[in-house]
């Protein structure tokens, strides 16, 4: 290509145009691209994570539908959804929860009321299928078998859950306080607090301090976005 | 074996602090409904700390999968021992030129995977490091995530039925399985001589011994005795050519050194590999010599023998094969055995390749260009990426079109599926009658 002809090529390019041109270029070229394959993991039978994740985000919108009484509700919980689809971090396996259970205190219902079973029944559901999927990418699979165990626990907890909540629905429904209640609970919170916070700063500093690991030994990467990471000397 | 220990889970820390501040809610605004939602959370939270994994977890180990696998698959098997407390182990398994696959599988019991990955691509290759995380009940509690190195393997070369192949201008050799042009002991006729000392006397012809001696003196006495002699057979001299400086994939767009070929592309030397491995295998199943040697390397080359365990040899060398830097230009051709049949596999894209082809066969060789070049896709390419390549496109062609003008004889041998056009085009040439 001679001088002058480059000369505006390239002025070409920089101009609003030629760039736009040229990102339609690229979008084109990466649409053309075929994605690269996964390779095969013969496990037992599995579930798509994605499809983990949409159930959860079911799950959840059904939870809203419980207790919503205002648009801003519904607007929070889908924002909360899309983002823990997006970036699924555990924050948002706390954050819902706290939100619902905020809602179903300002709902007006009775001692007895459907809408409590229905919302411990989904609100854990949400959890156990957040948990389950993880901050996997939705390609990921899980087997069957690795939920099994969950399932029952989800099971057992359920029942005993249900069951204590129908035993102090009664109990309210014959005006017996529980002020007990927020003082062993304010007591849990207190020693789940020490507990995280002294093992958090363990994981932070690794399980042996200061030791470096030797060459071709195994070592703990750095934690990536995902979770995983890669070692950069390997 | 290094093992590591299981730490909280952000998860569960967050879980449990949700649960346990909806029961002081609960408990302050008076709804035992409120504070029962946090009850699950919690005691979930609390099973899995109390269950966590509380011995060190064993590293899962890697190896090559054993028996035999159907051709262009990759398979190994990853062993995950069972560990007290870890119910589920996350793994994360990559393969060259593919995404990593990320699964969670029970780990209650010593259990084996397999993992598998399809590919056309040969020579060496390091597959399948996992990374993995063992986690407890309720994710409540995880290692940190560790890795497994990957293990190499080797992919030898398909190798594809050839039936029939050229030979060179001229046989060596005192047996073999063709027929040459001097006399010995062969199998078609090639004339009817005096004895001679040496001659074996089973092949004198008596019938012509007795017509001739009544021809000369009346029927009277038997003066000369005469043989049929058979031509010799004779074995061929084939090197087998490698042009392993450049590897290029049929996306034009990763011929630079920035983007790696896919793995179900088949590269420039995978195809050569497929078609130097086909030719090896049918030259000396019949009997012949081959040897081999490398354009990229200046490492001395496989002499030429025959047999099984040089087939292997062979093999092993073409698998070796791979592109090393910039390679010195090479001044003048590598020496080959006098006779020998020349087979280049090259993808011309430039000069040299070609060079060596002329002046192997002002030599006195007979050439075999193969053009394993793939087909280009071009659809990615940007403008100023397209000319330069339609530039090369066009350099390649004039250098090949070049050849059969210096008495080189050039093959395409194409990558997908069965291809009979080159071995038409191969035994077309064995049929021609060249000159010499």
């Amino acid at each position: 290509m001679s001088g002058p002809r480059a000369a505006a090529r390239a002025t070409a390019e920089r101009t609003l145009g030629g760039a736009a041109a040229r990102r339609v270029r690229l979008l084109r070229a990466v649409g053309r691209e075929r994605p690269r394959p996964h390779p095969r993991i013969e496990t037992g039978p599995s579930v798509p994570v994605g499809f983990l994740r949409v159930l959860q985000a079911i799950v959840g919108l059904g939870c809203t539908a419980v207790v919503a009484t205002s648009d801003v509700q519904w607007l929070f919980t889908v924002l909360a959804l899309v983002a823990g689809l997006v970036w699924p971090a555990p924050l948002w396996l706390a954050v819902l929860p706290l939100s619902w259970g905020a809602g179903l205190a300002a709902l007006p219902l009775g001692p007895i009321s459907a809408e409590a079973p229905l919302l411990l029944a989904g609100l854990h559901l949400y959890v156990v299928l957040g948990t389950a999927a993880g901050r996997m990418p939705p390609a990921g699979r899980v087997e069957w078998a690795a939920l099994a165990p969950t399932a029952v626990r989800f099971v057992a907890l359920q029942a005993t859950a249900q069951l204590v909540g129908w035993a102090a629905g009664m109990l309210r429904e014959r005006d017996v306080a529980a002020p007990g209640v927020a003082i062993v609970a304010a007591a849990l919170l207190a020693a789940a607090a020490w507990w995280a916070a002294g093992h958090l700063q363990r994981a932070d500093a690794g399980d042996q301090p200061g030791r470096r690991p030797a060459r071709g030994e195994d070592r703990e990467p750095n934690r990536g976005d995902d979770g995983w990471s890669y070692h950069l000397d390997a | 074996m290094r093992s590591v220990t299981a730490l909280p889970t952000e998860g569960a820390v967050l879980r449990a602090i949700a649960g346990a501040l909806l029961l002081i809610f609960g408990g302050v605004v008076g709804r035992p409904d409120v504070a029962v939602l946090g009850a699950p959370l919690l005691a979930a939270a609390g099973w899995g700390w109390l269950r966590r994994p509380s011995a060190p977890v064993p590293r899962p180990r890697l190896r090559a999968a054993s028996g035999v696998h159907r051709t262009g698959e990759v398979a190994a098997e990853l062993e995950i021992a069972a560990a007290p407390g870890v119910e589920t182990v996350r793994l994360r398994v990559g393969a060259p030129g593919h995404r990593p696959a990320q699964v969670v599988v029970a780990s209650r019991r010593d259990r084996t995977l397999r993992l598998a990955f399809d590919t056309v691509r040969t020579g060496r290759l390091d597959v399948f490091p996992v990374d993995y995380a063992a986690s407890g009940p309720e994710d409540a509690a995880r290692t940190a995530p560790r890795s497994v190195p990957a293990i190499p393997v080797t992919l030898l070369p398909r190798t594809r039925p050839l039936r029939e192949l050229p030979l060179p201008f001229r046989l060596q050799g005192l047996t073999g399985g063709h027929d040459s042009r001097r006399a010995g002991d062969g199998g078609d006729l090639r004339d009817v001589n005096l004895f001679t000392p040496g001659d074996r006397l089973r092949r004198i012809d008596w019938r012509v011994t007795a017509r001739r001696a009544g021809a000369s003196t009346g029927g009277a006495a038997l003066t000369d005795l005469y043989v049929r002699r058979t031509f010799a057979t004779a074995d061929a001299t084939v090197m087998l050519v490698i042009d392993s400086r450049d590897e290029v994939g049929p996306d034009v767009g990763s011929w630079g050194d920035l983007e790696q070929p896919r793995q179900d592309d088949a590269t420039s030397l995978d195809i050569a590999r497929e078609a130097a491995a086909s030719l090896a295998q049918h030259y000396l199943e019949r009997g012949d010599r081959a040897g081999m040697e490398d354009l990229g390397r200046s490492r001395a080359p496989v002499v030429p023998a025959g047999g099984r365990r040089h087939l292997h040899r062979l093999l092993q060398r073409l698998v070796l094969a791979v592109p090393e830097g910039s390679p010195a230009r090479r001044v003048r051709p590598p020496h080959l055995p006098s006779g020998a049949l020349v087979v280049l596999f090259s993808t011309f894209l430039d000069d040299e390749a070609a060079t060596m082809a002329v002046l192997w066969r002002s030599a006195g060789h007979r050439v075999i260009a193969v053009d394993v070049l793939p087909a280009a896709d071009t659809g990615a390419l940007q403008p100023m990426q397209a000319v330069a390549f339609e530039i090369l496109r066009l350099e390649r062609a004039e250098r090949l079109r070049g050849l059969p003008r210096s008495g080189v004889e050039v093959v395409r041998w194409e990558s997908d599926g069965p291809d009979p056009e080159a071995a038409i085009a191969l035994a077309a040439l064995a049929r021609t009658r060249v000159r010499r």
